[in-house]
């Protein structure tokens, strides 16, 4: 055998262990000492995934936890080089291969989706946009943070804790999360439909608070009307309290 | 100079208040790259005050597969950006099949990983168009080794002349765990390529065995291991804190970065007395 093959082999055998814990044949190595590289392996990759899903691993018996932590860590390809995204690929390898763990609890999968967002919103690279805090004719649209994301669940995973939620809880939930400018806190904030469907068409174009309004009482065909306008309008100013909508634009 | 891995853990702390004073402070790109917020607007505080040093995490140049080009790519560009004075990666595999492992894997001490590694360390200095310096790794086992570790790391340095990042709890833990002199083996290392020196704690975990864990303080057979280095090499070189885990006070930090320069300043002096 070429030696290059070699060494390549006895390099996938000892990352094959490290990622399994079965040694399938390495040579050469002291047995005693190579069950401290699996642990030390999987302890990181662990501690980042419980890092990362803190309700989720709560929740889960640590047999179920430790479960689809081996699993995922054996079978995927962890593609990324930074560490603190590595626990984005476990959530979509659940999702991609329907993990059983999923179909145990319905809301699970709207869980890690909420823990894995608020962990990407708070990493994520900044985005510069241009506003003022002042509207005036000129500069009359609303700017949404675009470090924001929507989320429809069917279960409020944002609202409640995890193992008080029963099926009675079903029903339709909006959770709107955004990171803070100023100290890159992740704001959670739980809308109504219509303002859910409010924030979609901002996040779709900017546009005025009249039209804004206008066009989501069309989505639920509603005449606007002044406590609609009223109710609306709070919103949006505690909205920018918030800096979920950032200020003007033209 | 003596600089401090600068942590997460610690990092509001070290910027508020004073009771941590290094030269220098270093980080894992992997960690600080391509991010936002609240982390992105302290990493700009802190290099408004402190020249960065990089120590990288997950390149691989041991691995068997050929370098990821994006991300060294994406390296390059944080180097520029931040302006840093010297990028270092380990002498080990992190990553094998395309799979990342997170984690610091023993490369086998063969003539074919020599040639391997050392053209994939020439491939990354000339894309990043610097030297790069390679640290030592720990290793708890050698895995099918041909060759002994010290001819491995030397042809290694040789081949892809690169310079030296040298970890001198390393060096005590290796020697420990493989039953070989500490000193001999920095004897015979190049020492004029030794650009950066790493000091750290770490944990025995059998009699027989230490894990470097840099959870706990450096003990005083690490000390003395560094000042032996110094005195050997006759001259000044930027040491790092390393502390990732188990982190005490900023203050007792302080304390052992403080011993560091003292051991540091008397080796050379004792050096330079010696020769005249």
């Amino acid at each position: 055998m070429h030696p290059d093959i070699q060494t390549h082999k006895i390099q996938s055998r000892l990352a094959s262990f490290c990622r399994s814990g079965e040694n399938s044949g390495l040579k050469g190595v002291s047995k005693g000492r190579l069950k401290h590289y699996r642990r030390l392996v999987f302890n990181n990759v662990n501690s980042s995934l419980k890092s990362a899903y803190p309700l989720t691993h709560n929740f889960l018996s640590e047999e179920k936890w430790l479960k689809a932590v081996t699993d995922f860590f054996r079978e995927h390809v962890c593609e990324s080089p930074q560490i603190w995204q590595m626990p984005g690929e476990f959530l979509n390898w659940l999702t991609e291969k329907d993990d059983p763990l999923l179909k145990e609890c319905e809301f699970l999968s709207e869980l890690l989706l909420m823990e894995w967002l608020e962990v990407e919103l708070f990493m994520m690279e900044d985005i510069e946009c241009e506003y003022s805090t002042q509207q005036n004719a000129q500069r009359d649209k609303l700017l949404i943070n675009p470090e924001h994301r929507l989320l429809a669940f069917n279960y409020p995973v944002h609202l409640k804790n995890a193992a008080e939620i029963t099926e009675a809880d079903k029903g339709n939930y909006y959770l709107l999360m955004h990171r803070h400018p100023s100290n890159g806190s992740i704001v959670f904030t739980d809308v109504s439909v219509f303002f859910a469907a409010m924030m979609q068409h901002l996040s779709n174009e900017n546009q005025n608070i009249n039209n804004l309004i206008q066009k989501t009482c069309t989505d639920f065909n509603l005449q606007v009307n002044d406590e609609i306008f009223k109710k609306s309008k709070e919103f949006i100013g505690k909205a920018i309290s918030t800096q979920l909508i950032l200020g003007f634009t033209n | 100079m003596t600089g401090i891995g600068f942590r997460k853990d610690f990092a509001e702390e070290f910027l508020q208040e004073n009771q941590l004073k290094v030269d220098f402070i270093e980080v894992a790109p992997e960690n600080w790259m391509g991010i936002g917020g609240y982390w992105k607007k302290l990493f700009k505080e802190v290099l408004k005050d402190y020249p960065l040093y990089t120590h990288g995490l997950s390149l691989s140049v041991g691995s068997p597969e050929e370098l990821d080009f994006s991300f060294l790519e994406k390296i390059k560009q944080f180097l520029k950006e931040t302006n840093a004075r010297i990028y270092s990666e380990h002498l080990s595999f992190s990553k094998c099949e395309n799979a990342h492992l997170y984690d610091l894997l023993p490369i086998p001490f063969t003539e074919q990983a020599v040639k391997h590694v050392s053209e994939k360390i020439k491939s990354v200095q000339d894309f990043l168009e610097r030297k790069i310096a390679i640290e030592i790794v720990s290793y708890y086992t050698p895995v099918a080794a041909e060759m002994k570790e010290i001819e491995f790391i030397n042809a290694i340095l040789q081949e892809s002349d690169c310079e030296l990042l040298l970890d001198v709890n390393n060096i005590y833990v290796n020697a420990f765990n493989h039953q070989y002199d500490a000193k001999n083996f920095i004897d015979h290392l190049p020492l004029e390529r030794v650009s950066y020196i790493h000091m750290a704690g770490h944990e025995k975990v059998e009699e027989d065995l230490i894990i470097d864990t840099h959870g706990q303080d450096i003990i005083d057979p690490v000390y003395g291991l560094f000042e032996y280095t110094i005195r050997k090499m006759g001259r000044s070189v930027p040491v790092l804190l390393e502390r990732d885990f188990n982190i005490p006070e900023l203050k007792d930090l302080q304390k052992e970065v403080n011993q560091l320069n003292i051991i540091k300043a008397n080796a050379l002096q004792k050096k330079f007395a010696h020769a005249s």
